[in-house]
């Protein structure tokens, strides 16, 4: 069983809020990110995602474009986001998912990506523009590697490719909780729940939900119906708010405490 | 395009450049994916907007190609297209591709020079990757970050290209050259003062580039160029640059 599902397995025994946290590599540095992570983890984060940065993030909204362009002034590559996690994994308990656009991999090379990954301890990689249709490659080098291939569904998912995906995708399901681009948000939007009930009749795998969740009571709400929520952009901000001080990562661990208890 | 009604919004985020505008044309369309339509104007975007784009421009090659047989008696001995995403060199070759004795070349922008960021030159430049959807030839650097690009015409400057003209390349049936702004310039000079024609700088690739073809060939051969469009929008940047060459 893999590092993510003994997580989601925790999390269904325990009834507990599932906390899914991203952040961008190399922002504000890649040493910080390896310490950011350290302390997400401590601070009860249950599967973290990282964020390789990449000149068109066509995905994100505004933070998550900063913190790419942050980051890739500061030299963060994937091949040093690799280096990073292969350097601290052993002091990181929660599983690690990258979270990318394809062309980085591509450039990198799919076998030689996979292998990397591998030895550097990612246990899930989640690609945002490969289409279901076009990952079978991908994901038959990434599964007998041991890592998870991780898919994304969104409102407007027709049931075919739901079924596709279910089928295909490893770890858990990250549900896009609304049309758009990544980003905070006032409310969790009404459709999220519709797509859970949807894609629980195709499948038993966990259910991630993402996209505009940023406060502790979005974190209870989602997982009254789903296994966890992804927390992007808030954590981004407080990640930028506090980028300088040596305490960022303090900072961002006692953020993640707040999304899943309601207090720091 | 406000003089047809349309709000134009400025670009702010990334580079600035019209990749940043069609991220973010990309990130409005998913938010509002019910009532919105992406209307892409060129040979790119995820399947099937190349070959939506390549089948609405054809029109253009087929009547080119009747207008060849009906007006010369024959097909001609070359077609010439600039190549931005590709969308007129794919919408003229259309029609030839079957017609092994006509030469097609695509003619992409030199820029000032083929250093990294200063062209839009894929074929010369680049390599297979990922950018918008699309699976094609693309300017970018050791990590898979895509690069800025220049020319002098806007149509031309992006770091991508239509993905049939990579496989029209690799097929061996289309090739691909490139032209620099100078002589884009010089042939947009050219075209106006020996035909009363302004050309759009775009075009005025494949003008230059017909030209130093036509040098070479029998007086009796033709070459067929896609004058694309139209050079009123440019003639700001034209003086701005000719005014930056005294």
């Amino acid at each position: 069983m893999s590092r993510i599902s003994n997580a989601f397995e925790r999390l269904r025994r325990s009834g507990g809020p599932g906390l899914v946290a991203y952040v961008t590599a190399g922002d504000p540095t890649i040493d910080r990110t390896a310490d950011i992570l350290t302390a997400l983890s401590d601070s009860g984060a249950d599967v973290l995602e990282v964020g390789v940065p990449f000149s068109d993030p066509l995905a994100d909204g505004p933070v998550i474009q900063r913190a790419s362009e942050r980051a890739l002034a500061g030299g963060a590559t994937l091949r040093r986001t690799l280096d990073m996690i292969a350097r601290s994994r052993s002091r990181i308990e929660a599983p690690i998912v990258l979270f990318t656009y394809v062309n980085p991999i591509l450039r990198f090379g799919k076998d030689a990506f996979v292998s990397a990954a591998a030895a550097a301890g990612v246990d899930g990689v989640l690609l945002l523009d490969l289409p279901v249709e076009e990952a079978g490659p991908l994901r038959s080098t990434l599964i007998p590697a041991s890592i998870d291939p991780i898919f994304l569904l969104s409102p407007t998912t027709t049931d075919v490719r739901i079924e596709a995906s279910a089928d295909m995708g490893r770890g858990f399901l990250y549900l896009i909780s609304r049309l758009g681009v990544t980003g905070a948000r006032d409310h969790v939007s009404a459709e999220a729940e519709g797509l859970a009930r949807r894609v629980r009749a195709h499948s038993t795998l966990p259910l991630a939900v993402g996209f505009g969740i940023s406060r502790p009571e979005h974190v209870a709400q989602v997982c009254r119906w789903a296994d966890a929520a992804v927390v992007g952009s808030a954590l981004v901000n407080v990640i930028a708010e506090h980028g300088a001080a040596a305490d960022v990562a303090s900072q961002a661990g006692r953020f993640v405490r707040w999304l899943k208890e309601g207090r720091a | 395009m406000r003089l047809l009604g349309a709000d134009v919004v400025e670009v702010s985020g990334g580079s600035r450049t019209l990749k940043d505008a069609i991220n973010e044309a990309m990130r409005d369309w998913v938010a509002n994916v019910n009532d919105t339509y992406y209307l892409l104007g060129s040979v790119l975007g995820p399947h099937p907007y190349p070959l939506m784009v390549r089948e609405f421009q054809s029109v253009i090659g087929r009547e080119a190609r009747a207008q060849s047989l009906e007006q010369l008696g024959r097909l001609p001995d070359a077609v010439v297209a600039c190549v931005g995403g590709g969308s007129n060199a794919m919408g003229i070759f259309d029609a030839f591709v079957d017609d092994q004795s006509v030469r097609l070349v695509g003619v992409e922008a030199g820029g000032r020079s083929l250093e990294p960021g200063q062209h839009a030159a894929r074929f010369a430049g680049g390599t297979p990757g990922v950018l918008q959807g699309t699976r094609s030839y693309v300017l970018q650097d050791a990590d898979g970050n895509v690069e800025l690009t220049h020319s002098i015409s806007a149509g031309l400057d992006y770091a991508s290209v239509g993905p049939e003209h990579a496989w029209l390349r690799e097929r061996g049936r289309a090739e691909y050259t490139w032209c620099d702004d100078d002589r884009a310039l010089a042939a947009f000079q050219r075209l106006a003062r020996e035909e009363g024609i302004l050309p759009a700088l775009e075009s005025s690739h494949a003008i230059a580039y017909a030209c130093e073809l036509a040098g070479t060939m029998s007086p009796h051969d033709i070459v067929l160029v896609n004058l694309s469009g139209r050079g009123d929008k440019d003639v700001l940047s034209v003086q701005a640059a000719m005014e930056g060459m005294r």
